[in-house]
């Protein structure tokens, strides 16, 4: 049941598109230049969007004191970089559609992505690096799992079902079966949204963020996963921890005390906004 | 729950913790040595467990 990348990719560009104002922001993460009324117009325009991207704007993890009640609002009390990660995540979620693959849990993957955007910006913030950037890269990560398992649902199952024989890693699953893995899946898909390089980076690097020139962010996001699936946030029986970096992690430079604060942080953050995610 | 109950439930809890932290690490080795960041994070994530299972067993 192998797969060649052009299968992955022709499946990836059947999936439902995202808004246009999402692209625009995916390829523009990094930057500051972007027309707050612009943004708020765009966004205004797709309700389900904008509900979505509100619900995530009030979770207690963003700290507002008020509840916010319109696009522009919560740009004005969350900053442009916030909102506009926000944006992505409403937007990204929305547009796979859910049940697809047999033994695919949609639920238990979002509430790892969710686990692991809460968990990297919480360790961006103490690493003094982009908390916005982080977030959407802990969101998206793994989003080649969610391309593969829902462009090529059979093939997938049988990786799935192929872990569970050999209580593997999903990367040997995916590379025994497909030939190929869900990061390979995840940079096609950067590639075909647009992401930025950065963002691009983190997904293909976040299992080898030892390699040159992988970049910080892969490095928060390695050690991010591995928090989440020691948290067992997920709630997958079969749950394992994979290796961690010794470079990824001594970069963090985290004491113990820290550590034990994250995953207080991480666990307390996660299960709302992943019920959103999810909706 | 009895004052006689809570020693063996407590001990119960604790083996519960040990069999899931064993399997959710089953594919590393246990020895913290050094540069083995998979057991540094096993190490807290331990910590970090049997301090909230005290702190619910303060509080109840």
């Amino acid at each position: 049941m192998k797969l060649a990348l052009e299968q992955v990719v022709q499946g990836i560009h059947d999936l439902p598109s995202l808004p246009a104002v999402v692209m625009d922001l995916l390829g523009k993460l990094e930057q500051d230049d972007i027309d707050i009324s612009v943004l708020a117009k765009k966004v205004a325009h797709d309700p389900a969007l904008t509900a979505k991207t509100l619900r995530l704007a009030n979770c207690a993890a963003f700290g507002l004191q008020i509840k916010v009640t319109t696009i522009q609002q919560a740009i004005t009390f969350l900053g442009v970089q916030t909102m506009r990660n926000l944006i992505t995540a409403a937007a990204v979620t929305g547009c796979f559609p859910a049940g697809r693959c047999p033994g695919f849990d949609d639920k238990a993957f979002w509430r790892h992505a969710g686990a692991s955007a809460a968990c990297a910006r919480g360790l961006a913030r103490r690493m003094r690096f982009n908390q916005d950037v982080a977030f959407t890269a802990g969101l998206l990560h793994d989003v080649g799992r969610l391309a593969l398992a829902s462009s090529h649902p059979e093939a997938y199952a049988a990786v799935l079902a192929w872990r569970r024989q050999h209580d593997c890693s999903l990367l040997e699953a995916e590379r025994a079966v497909l030939g190929l893995d869900h990061v390979d899946a995840g940079v096609a898909l950067a590639d075909h949204w647009n992401f930025s390089d950065t963002m691009r980076q983190a997904i293909a690097r976040h299992h080898a963020p030892d390699m040159p020139g992988s970049g910080f962010l892969a490095a928060i996001v390695h050690v991010a996963d591995a928090i989440v699936h020691a948290l067992d946030i997920a709630g997958d029986a079969d749950e394992q921890v994979p290796a961690v970096s010794a470079v990824a992690w001594d970069a963090m430079g985290l004491t113990e005390e820290a550590y034990l604060h994250l995953f207080r942080e991480t666990e307390l953050q996660f299960e709302e906004m992943s019920a959103i995610l999810v909706a | 729950m009895s004052a006689e109950s809570q020693p063996d439930s407590t001990s119960a809890a604790q083996d519960a913790l040990q069999a899931r932290l064993d399997h959710l690490f089953r594919h590393h080795p246990r020895e913290d040595a050094a540069g083995n960041a998979t057991a540094v994070l096993r190490r807290y994530i331990e910590h970090y467990r049997r301090q909230g299972e005290q702190q619910a067993g303060g509080q109840a």
